[in-house]
């Protein structure tokens, strides 16, 4: 069983190494697929019209871009995961205050509820009315918090929030965030 | 109705389906052992070197604090980044469908995280230990300033007793 471990926890640095040089070497545009990318995506970049993706023609990072605007982010890029539906931005440190890092995915055919990670501290509610789960720390890592946002039919947009060690402080931006995502959602009644 | 509301954390109910398959892949991620050794010495590291600088048994220059604190703080924010992009992976794995569908899915996931029995633990201790290692230049910036203004007031004293002559 030790020597098992061993291996895999080089690995683990090794590819912290890898993420970290990828996240400050980011450059605008298309991400480019790769072994790492899009997972469990099936939706073409541009999201031409399909009667069960709610989202089409809904870009992620221009939703970012537009709700974000004025408060010091730089353009939302997409994600190094599931690059296809998902943007992020991160707003850097300034002296001690950590950066804020949002994420918004829109995701079509699957429910809300699917993927709540840390179901045991997750709760259960709404933005603007629209049913949503809220997950802290879905890593167990603090300074972590998502929101779960209903998209009909059986589709979610995820907003995510990861700033420093202070969840209570991650969830108070990531509501602030999802109400004002909210209203540019498909309607979802 | 405007503004978000939720319930107390807990009120949360998995739907019965695919609440497992989220519970068992995430239980995979972090039930793992927080021991391995690269994360357990950054771990002790920055400990260590917290506890000099609060018992003052080193201090360091602004230029130098200033070094340290950018390598701190680019491992600390890459790993907000890091754990994003985790996060938006596990989230997006599709659980639901056939067992196979959620094998896959699992499987791109973990294989994408690294181990998927140590990967978060063992960050999470590399940061603590790198945030450790912040506050103690933070500490030891402070005793840098202290003992140079203690010398400079030992100089004003020495220079006043000279023209006292």
């Amino acid at each position: 069983m030790i020597s098992r471990r061993i291996p895999p926890a080089l690995a683990a640095v090794a590819c912290a190494t890898l993420v970290l040089t990828a996240c400050t070497s980011q450059v605008g545009g298309q991400a480019s697929p790769s072994s790492t990318g899009g997972v469990g995506t099936s939706t073409s970049a541009t999201r031409p019209a399909d009667p069960n993706d709610p989202f089409a023609g809904l870009n992620s990072c221009s939703v970012l871009d537009q709700v974000l605007a004025g408060q010091g982010f730089p353009k939302a890029t997409p994600t190094i995961a599931s690059a296809k539906v998902t943007c992020a931005t991160t707003k850097p440190r300034a002296g001690d205050v950590h950066p804020v890092d949002v994420a918004l995915s829109l995701q079509p055919g699957r429910g809300y509820k699917e993927n709540v990670g840390n179901p045991s501290q997750a709760s259960e509610g709404n933005v603007n009315g629209r049913p949503a789960v809220e997950e802290r720390e879905p890593q167990q890592s603090a300074g972590q918090c998502g929101i779960w946002m209903e998209v009909k039919p059986s589709s979610r947009a995820l907003v995510l929030v990861t700033s420093g060690s202070d969840t209570a402080n991650a969830c108070q931006l990531v509501e602030g965030f999802a109400e004002k995502i909210e209203p540019l959602l498909p309607k979802s009644n | 109705m405007s503004g978000s509301q939720f319930g107390a954390p807990g009120s949360f109910t998995p739907p019965p389906a695919a609440g497992d398959a989220g519970a068992n892949f995430l239980s995979g991620l972090l039930d793992g052992p927080t021991d391995s050794a690269a994360a357990q010495r950054v771990s002790t590291g920055g400990s260590h070197l917290k506890s000099l600088a609060e018992n003052g048994q080193f201090a360091v220059n602004e230029e130098g604090f200033q070094a340290y604190i950018k390598a701190c703080d680019f491992f600390i924010d890459g790993y907000d980044k890091m754990l994003r992009e985790v996060r938006v992976l596990a989230g997006a794995a599709r659980m639901g469908g056939s067992s196979y569908a959620r094998s896959v899915a699992q499987f791109n996931a973990q294989v994408a995280d690294g181990d998927p029995e140590a990967l978060i633990p063992n960050l999470q201790l590399m940061k603590r230990g790198v945030e450790e290692a912040r506050e103690a230049m933070v500490i030891a910036r402070k005793n840098y300033r202290e003992t140079e203004e203690a010398h400079t007031v030992a100089f004003a004293e020495l220079n006043k007793k000279l023209q006292e002559k």
